[in-house]
């Protein structure tokens, strides 16, 4: 449908109204913390934002952030919390990490727990100490740290986040040694989109069948080659996806960098130009979808292609909730 | 019968702490330097038939702070009880330890600095050695280059050479092996035992060959001139790394899978490629690596060195020896026993290095290639990636 259909003024309200009966979550958000993402978080009507805070020790700028925002953002740690910040008319924040990144010492892992860590992905594309990542030559399964990184999570119930990141073999293997509900927060089918990112549709539904969802991206590269992917194109990747897995293991997990496109040339190891293009300048997303303004717009393409609103409300964030309450406890 | 002739001792990681006074540090005026540079260019002789050999580790907190926690866990399990000892002590124990290697003709031998410890505990390792070496002058060099080699022999002291098993400090900042390089460590295995950035350990569940961050760390490391230790290495991993350098490689301490089928333990096709590159094979005396029975032999060590001779040729074959005392098991299906390990009786220390000899001189090792063994060819190997004499 052409972009001016999804952005009929009417459509939109009616998304925006059920946007406020729903919970919306966004499942993973690369952004870090900054003013744009308050603003477009509050504009989009997004309810819990999963936010990536790589560094959370305790000198993190991230703290002060929350500190400094505690009227617009909630740091939460539980599904009751999601709920409270929503009735406070607030949006809730979680921490999550894409890597495990404690030195190899698993000690840490409780102390960042404390601090608010609800969820963590373990390799990020190349190779690390956990497993093999998805643009590596010869990707295996997790290394002998890797099934302890696991386990460890497990034990703290921290979500167990593939994120894409993991090469096809080392998530088998999470699946292997995990146990209960795994998710996958951002990625994009691969039956769609031939790039080393994106995930098979056997994958999508072993993750499905551990009762965890798959969250999808709106990374441009990630749904077309080259050119600007359209909203189409993202919401034909969606239904697929639902297809595969189901429509209570889907979610979204925009993955954006809302407010960061500019700082020049990527590393090309961690990202590879078959993956990625070379300058963060030209990390471009999804149409209307740059930040969480256009959130709205993905809720008006699942009404017009006829989704049930309580499929909606499932996709749009009650499939993230059922998931981490189960994780999570409480 | 008796087990390692290195004095055991107990020591608290972080208790023992070189005194600061400038006097102990070594600068006080007048002193020579304490690690050989500055020295005359190498006579090309004089090293040829220099015995160079290891890894060992100092018999010191020195040897490494991962290390020293790995050992107090290991003896907590064992119920051992902890006992700080002061640096003048440990100072002794390494004094008496290279005195003994010296007095086995020891010139100079690898040690291990750092076992997967990140900053800034690499850096803590790299300040007490420094500070060792300049506390036991009279008995040491600090080996960074040809030159500190060629002191070490000169001067009757034992070459003591800075090696890090597992570039765990740098991972993908790629720029720090020139930083390190800079501070002494001429030879790092890239990886250690397990799963890494690089690419993985002989003791991993998979051997996926190198990462492509691990293709630019073995170029960054010919780049700075740092010898590549390729022992505990992955079989893929390590061929993939030969494939990719450009100078000789190392196998600091590896034995030979045709005697004794073991993940640490390398097969002819990597002994060839390492022969292929001008490297060399340094055999381990370490019990696990020798033989399935529980108590090997001299016989067991000349066996792996006959086979790797034959195969790779006599001009690759070194002595790694590997006599430690410091835990090697991390995960409980890693392929090694805990500690006290029993090392061929008469042969579990550097001070045991005359029996060696004997064994080569019985197997038929004439003197040339006794001395290829010993020491001419790992030099052979230094000279060629760390560069001949100053600059």
């Amino acid at each position: 449908m052409p972009m001016s259909r999804l952005k009929d003024p009417a459509l939109l309200a009616e998304a925006r109204a059920l946007q406020d009966d729903i919970l919306v979550v966004n499942g993973l958000d690369a952004s870090l913390l900054n003013e744009e993402v308050v603003r477009t978080l509050k504009a989009g009507g997004v309810h819990m934002n999963m936010s990536t805070l790589p560094d959370l020790s305790l000198s993190s700028p991230f703290h002060q952030f929350m500190l400094d925002h505690a009227d617009d953002l909630v740091p939460v740690t539980t599904v009751a919390g999601i709920h409270a910040a929503r009735a406070a008319g607030k949006v809730a924040v979680g921490y999550c990490w894409q890597w495990v990144d404690v030195d190899e010492d698993l000690s840490q892992l409780a102390g960042y727990h404390r601090i608010g860590l609800r969820s963590s992905g373990l390799v990020y594309n190349v190779g690390n100490y956990i497993g093999s990542g998805c643009v590596d030559p010869n990707p295996g399964p997790l290394s002998h740290y890797g099934i302890q990184v696991v386990e460890a999570l497990q034990e703290l119930r921290i979500v167990v986040d593939i994120g894409g990141h993991c090469s096809e073999a080392t998530s088998y293997d999470v699946l292997e040694v995990a146990e209960g509900p795994v998710v996958c927060s951002h990625t994009n089918p691969l039956a769609l989109r031939d790039n080393p990112r994106c995930m098979t549709d056997g994958l999508m539904r072993a993750i499905a069948d551990t009762g965890g969802a798959v969250g999808i991206a709106a990374f441009n590269f990630f749904v077309v080659r080259e050119g600007q992917a359209t909203l189409e194109e993202f919401l034909r990747q969606l239904d697929h996806m639902i297809d595969v897995a189901g429509v209570d293991h889907v979610g979204i997990g925009l993955d954006q960098i809302i407010g960061r496109n500019d700082r020049g040339p990527v590393n090309p190891v961690t990202l590879p130009p078959e993956a990625y293009p070379q300058r963060y300048e030209d990390w471009i997303y999804v149409e209307g979808l740059h930040d969480f303004t256009g959130v709205p717009l993905i809720t008006v393409g699942l009404l017009e292609r006829g989704y049930a609103p309580e499929d909606i409300e499932k996709i749009m964030g009650a499939n993230w909730l059922r998931v981490w309450e189960e994780v999570w406890g409480e | 019968m008796s087990g390692r002739r290195i004095p055991r001792r107990d020591f608290v990681a972080g208790a023992a702490t070189a005194p600061l006074a400038l006097g102990a540090l070594g600068c006080a005026p007048g002193d020579e330097p304490a690690t050989g540079q500055g020295a005359a260019p190498a006579d090309p002789q004089l090293l040829d038939s220099a015995v160079v050999v290891g890894p060992v580790p100092l018999a010191s907190p020195i040897r490494g702070l991962q290390a020293e926690r790995m050992r107090l866990a290991a003896e907590r399990r064992a119920g051992i009880p902890a006992r700080v000892a002061s640096w003048d002590e440990e100072l002794a124990h390494v004094r008496a330890q290279v005195r003994g290697a010296k007095a086995a003709g020891v010139n100079a031998f690898m040690v291990p600095l750092v076992a997967g410890e990140h900053e800034p505990a690499v850096s803590e390792n790299l300040r007490r050695f420094h500070e060792a070496v300049r506390a036991l002058r009279e008995d040491v060099v600090a080996v960074f280059d040809l030159d500190g080699l060629a002191s070490a022999v000169e001067t009757g002291r034992v070459g003591l050479i800075p090696w890090f098993q597992g570039a765990k400090m740098i991972e993908a900042d790629l720029a720090l092996f020139a930083a390190y390089r800079a501070s002494g460590v001429g030879i790092m295995a890239p990886t250690h035992l397990w799963k890494m950035p690089y690419g993985d350990g002989a003791f991993e569940r998979s051997d996926q060959g190198l990462t492509a961050t691990g293709r630019l760390a073995i170029r960054a490391m010919n780049r700075e001139r740092i010898v590549i230790d390729l022992s505990g290495v992955g079989p893929r991993s390590s061929l993939d790394a030969m494939a990719e350098s450009e100078h000789p490689v190392i196998f600091s301490h590896s034995n030979a899978r045709a005697v004794h089928d073991h993940p640490m333990n390398l097969g002819d096709e990597q002994l060839r490629a390492c022969a292929e590159l001008g490297g060399v094979v340094g055999i381990s005396a370490f019990p696990a690596y020798l033989s399935a029975n529980s108590r090997p032999t001299l016989d067991d060590v000349l066996q792996h060195l006959d086979h790797i001779v034959s195969t790779a040729g006599i001009d690759h074959a070194a002595l790694g020896l590997d006599f430690t005392d410091l835990p090697r098991k991390r995960f409980p299906t890693d392929p090694v026993p805990d500690p006290p390990y029993r090392f061929p009786e008469g042969f579990s220390g550097l001070e045991d290095l005359p029996r060696l000899r004997e064994g080569l001189i019985s197997r038929g090792y004439g003197p040339d290639e006794r001395a290829q063994v010993l020491g001419g060819n790992m030099v052979r190997v230094l000279r060629r990636v760390w560069g001949d004499g100053a600059g």
